[in-house]
């Protein structure tokens, strides 16, 4: 017989309580494994959509905690692009708008200009791309189209005015699917924000090798740009997604929220595991006088508790899977929610299951090592 | 009283030198000032009335508990000086035990390979040799069934298998026929003769049953802590037991 074998028997002798903590564990790791893949899935898909697009770095108003509400002057362009290695300088104005009849709460919306290159690299599934006259016409992502029913030449009602669908394209990002685009000069009607952009994203010629004096030449791509004018910041794209506030937020309350289920797997394991090692004090007991060490019998307690945690571990990331794939089908978050989970996050679901358990288990494990054999072997 | 292999010259193999035993939160003095001489392959009964400190004494000799005073010497190493009891429990002392203690969730062969974990065995030689054991007890058709599949007999002699797992030098036994009908009991005895014959084992048994201590070469006598002269009256003695 294996010591694995053993610990496994041990395990099955209490198959109802065995399988509820495993159960209580996999709902903790479900929600690490969900919420934390679904707000890192935000970051990764801008990461994608802006390496899509080789965006090198993004020009907002300086100090601004909402992205939204950003606000540069639109000719700022004309001045960017003459900074030595601008290959390309392109502004949007992003809102976010709703459509409450079809629990769509928060719709993107961006503005570019109709020759804008930020328009041209989706693949347009049927109609076209707005031209500089397209005045109150959209072009709308697949999942948008989807969820709210609607088709080419359909009309869609934002701002209180109505629209025409002239195209209905696919991209790279979910968010981009499930989103709106116009033409720049009705974003700033339509948000009374004349020549105004939220920012503008920047591509370069420099090589993105990571060389000292690749770095180098970006810096100061930045440091000119943030000279065309007080409280403008260059940021690199991936400092840029880690600090859009959206984001930040959405990672803190998966990490909380997290944390909160985390504890309650911890208190649901050790309340398992003190219960699993008072009714078998003497067979504790029996195993220390038969000459098992200390160490083996700690051994013993926390590989069930760790045996445990990876079926929670298997469980839980298997359910965060499902769930995040119904969610990525709801019409209420499939704009939002791509139903793909980062191995790396299930690396981190099983590690803090293991952690869990481990934790959970230590002080019973500790308490039933250290039982005098004698007295162990008394207890009733 | 069984004297046919008993031998006085032989070398000791533990010697209890001066140990008494107090616990101190009930102010119980269990044993006081024992001198006591375990010859190498000898089978001794330790006898006494209930409370009387035997199996207190046996705890001592497998190093279940310490003396608060004196000492324990096995193979004239002092057991205080002993680093790693749990090693020592495990490589030279058997317990037999009254309720059998067998783990409920294994079989009769993998119980026998319990102590085995803290030895040099892989998991198959863990296996076999359990297997062989079981066999020597015969009770190698029971090996697959769990204790309580087993009548009270069958799973002494499965705890008397697993107490062999390591080959101990000296086998100590409570009360093990405590749990088990005349006939079980009869043949647990007949296990223990057969293993100090055939295998030299040095037995220690400890009763309150003259009939049990009888199979032993040699009975000692406990009451209330000190080792005492054999009463001239064992009968009576008896009565009180």
């Amino acid at each position: 017989m294996q010591f694995s074998a053993f610990i496994w028997r041990n395990l099955l002798r209490r198959p109802v309580r065995s399988g509820l903590t495993i159960v209580g564990l996999s709902v903790a790791v479900a929600a690490v494994v969900a919420l934390v893949g679904i707000s890192d899935g935000f970051s990764r898909q801008y990461q994608e959509l802006y390496d899509h697009r080789g965006v090198d770095l993004v020009v907002q108003k300086v100090g601004s905690s909402a992205e939204l509400n950003n606000s540069l002057p639109e000719d700022l362009a004309e001045s960017i692009r003459k900074i030595p290695h601008v290959k390309e300088c392109n502004g949007g104005l992003m809102d976010v708008v709703s459509f409450p009849e079809r629990d769509l709460l928060a719709v993107i919306i961006n503005g570019w200009p109709a020759d804008s290159p930020l328009f041209r690299d989706r693949t347009m599934l049927s109609g076209r791309f707005p031209t500089a006259d397209d005045h109150h016409k959209v072009i709308i992502g697949e999942q948008l189209a989807a969820n709210l029913g609607k088709k080419l030449h359909d009309t869609i009602r934002i701002y209180d005015t109505d629209v025409e669908i002239i195209g209905i394209f696919r991209s790279v990002s979910v968010f981009e699917n499930g989103s709106i685009g116009t033409l720049i000069s009705d974003m700033q009607d339509y948000m009374n924000r004349p020549h105004q952009v939220t920012g503008f994203v920047i591509r370069t010629d420099i090589p993105k090798d990571g060389a000292p004096e690749h770095r180098a030449q970006m810096d100061e791509v930045k440091t000119q740009i943030e000279a065309l004018g007080e409280g403008i910041a260059a940021t690199a794209s991936t400092d840029f997604i880690e600090n859009v506030g959206l984001i930040k937020l959405t990672k803190a309350v998966a990490w909380v929220t997290s944390a909160i289920a985390l504890v309650i797997g911890a208190i649901g394991m050790l309340n398992t595991m003190v219960m699993s090692v008072y009714e078998r004090v003497r067979e504790i007991g029996t195993l220390r006088a038969m000459g098992w060490r200390k160490t083996r019998v700690m051994s013993m307690i926390l590989g069930e508790s760790v045996l445990l945690s990876f079926g929670g571990a298997v469980i839980g990331s298997a359910a965060a899977l499902l769930l995040t794939r119904f969610l990525s089908r709801m019409p209420m978050t499939s704009e939002l929610i791509e139903g793909k989970i980062a191995p790396v996050i299930f690396v981190e679901g099983f590690l803090l299951a293991l952690l869990v358990g481990f934790a959970g288990a230590l002080y019973p494990a500790f308490w039933g090592a250290n039982l005098q054999p004698i007295e162990a072997m008394r207890k009733k | 009283m069984n004297d046919s292999y008993y031998d006085p010259s032989a070398p000791s193999l533990v010697r209890v030198d001066r140990v008494s035993r107090t616990y101190p939160d009930g102010g119980v003095t269990a044993l006081q000032d024992v001198s006591l001489e375990i010859r190498r392959g000898e089978y001794l009964a330790i006898m006494g009335p209930s409370g009387s400190g035997k199996s207190t004494l046996l705890n001592l000799l497998g190093t279940l508990d310490r003396p608060t005073t004196g000492e324990i010497y096995f193979e004239e190493q002092p057991l205080s000086a002993l680093r790693d009891l749990d090693r020592f429990r495990s490589q030279k002392i058997g317990f037999v035990f009254q309720s059998f203690y067998l783990l409920p969730t294994l079989t009769a062969v993998e119980n026998v390979q319990i102590p085995m974990f803290e030895g040099p065995l892989g998991a198959s030689a863990r296996a076999k040799r359990a297997a062989m054991l079981l066999e020597s007890v015969n009770m190698n058709h029971r090996a697959k069934h769990l204790p309580m599949q087993l009548s009270v007999g069958e799973r002494q002699r499965v705890a008397i298998a697993r107490a062999l797992a390591n080959e101990p030098q000296m086998l100590l036994a409570d009360e093990p026929t405590g749990n088990l009908d005349s006939r079980s009991g009869a043949g647990v005895l007949d296990l223990f003769d057969q293993l100090h014959r055939e295998r030299g084992m040095t037995l220690v048994v400890i009763t309150h049953s003259l009939e049990v201590a009888e199979r032993a070469e040699r009975i000692t006598w406990i009451r209330d802590g000190r080792l005492v002269e054999q009463p001239a009256d064992t009968t009576h003695y008896r009565e009180h037991l």
